[in-house]
């Protein structure tokens, strides 16, 4: 009944979201930089391709999320605003960069 | 290996502080060490759980499990951290005097230790998770790369935990008249900032959508991912891009838990004449 509930509550406003994909290959985003639109919230679908688990990790959109080895999260960005956003794989920060552009 | 170290010891500290103020709460309340190992035991045994199943968890809830078992978690907390303050409030004065006077250990038999343990096995859960997915990620690594990163982590952990154990000590270290007060002040604020993380979680959730505007930007003078932004997230919760409902979060709980321990403070017995 409490999950249900909770499940009906969350699903008005995913259904609202735009989603953009995004994968983590190795140490490398794809795309390297994903370009959204500021048209309201959105979600990204971040994939972690590799066989160890990942962060994804933009601090100016207040995004951190662990997703484990080939798995997929998702992260909901709130109150986007148009300018660029550095994003990492937090474990491999040094080199596995990517960025969101809003526009 | 520095990249692991990092992570793994904002982790532990986080956790840390967390253990440590409620630690120093407690005082020499009988079985408080029991009951403190007992929360770190059962956090890490609850870490290993919620790692193994991360990806099922994430999954539940339209792919936002993660955020509402974290909310849950923090408003758990934050209920037990109430739980001890209301007692404390009732019966920690009377104490603090008691042990002053007599130089004896109180009975205070009555103090819910449960709760305690309880807030110690969730800072230790919500931060631990992470710590086993990522050593763990390391540990399947090759060769060297592998054993610099599980060093990197156990570095980490010590590091974190002398960071922690040596803030513990500076708390205890406070003289007894002030330190009910310090501790009660330090549990609030650790209180508060838990109510605006989970506030955070449950909006990052999709399940709460009202108050959802920043109230402001402080990433340029004060961000939550240097040093003194990470310990002022670890003590309250700080977000240098905090949303109206984090604020009203952080704030109603400031208030209810200031208004319910002096509510709950005995009034003090007249002097005879």
């Amino acid at each position: 009944m409490t999950i249900s509930m909770l499940v009906a509550l969350c699903a008005p406003a995913l259904a609202e979201d735009a989603v953009v994909e995004w994968k983590l290959n190795g140490t490398n985003f794809d795309p390297p930089v994903l370009n959204v639109e500021a048209k309201g919230n959105f979600t990204i679908k971040f994939t972690n391709t590799n066989n160890a688990a990942a962060e994804l990790e933009c601090k100016g959109l207040k995004v951190e999320k662990p997703v484990v080895a080939s798995g997929t999260i998702l992260a909901r960005v709130l109150n986007p605003k148009p300018g660029i956003y550095d994003c990492v794989d937090e474990p491999h920060e040094d080199v596995a960069k990517g960025q969101i552009v809003i526009k | 290996m520095f990249a692991t170290l990092v992570i793994v010891f904002r982790e532990v500290f986080e956790a840390g502080l967390a253990i440590g103020i409620v630690a120093a709460a407690l005082g020499h309340a009988p079985k408080a060490l029991s009951y403190i190992w007992g929360g770190v035991a059962a956090g890490a045994a609850a870490s290993l759980v919620v790692a193994y199943f991360a990806g099922r968890i994430t999954e539940f809830f339209g792919g936002f499990g993660t955020e509402l078992l974290n909310a849950s978690i923090l408003i758990l907390a934050v209920i037990m951290l109430a739980w001890h303050t209301l007692w404390m409030a009732r019966h920690g004065r009377q104490m603090a005097q008691d042990l002053k006077a007599l130089g004896l250990k109180a009975a205070d038999g009555s103090r819910p230790m449960l709760a305690v343990a309880i807030v110690v096995a969730t800072s230790v859960l919500r931060e631990g998770s992470e710590v086993v997915l990522f050593l763990y990620g390391a540990a399947a690594g090759s060769g060297a790369t592998a054993m610099q990163s599980l060093a990197g982590g156990a570095l980490g952990v010590v590091l974190g935990g002398l960071v922690s154990y040596v803030t513990y000590k500076g708390i205890v270290h406070i003289p007894m008249r002030w330190v009910f007060s310090v501790t009660t002040g330090l549990i609030t604020l650790l209180a508060s900032g838990m109510a605006a993380q989970a506030a955070h979680f449950l909006q990052a959730a999709g399940t709460v959508q009202v108050l959802a505007n920043d109230m402001w930007d402080w990433s340029s003078i004060l961000p939550e991912s240097g040093l003194p932004g990470t310990f002022l997230k670890a003590l309250m919760g700080y977000s240098d891009r905090p949303s109206q409902l984090m604020l009203a979060a952080f704030l109603t709980t400031l208030v209810v838990f200031m208004f319910a321990a002096r509510m709950a403070s005995p009034k003090p017995k007249a002097q005879a004449a």
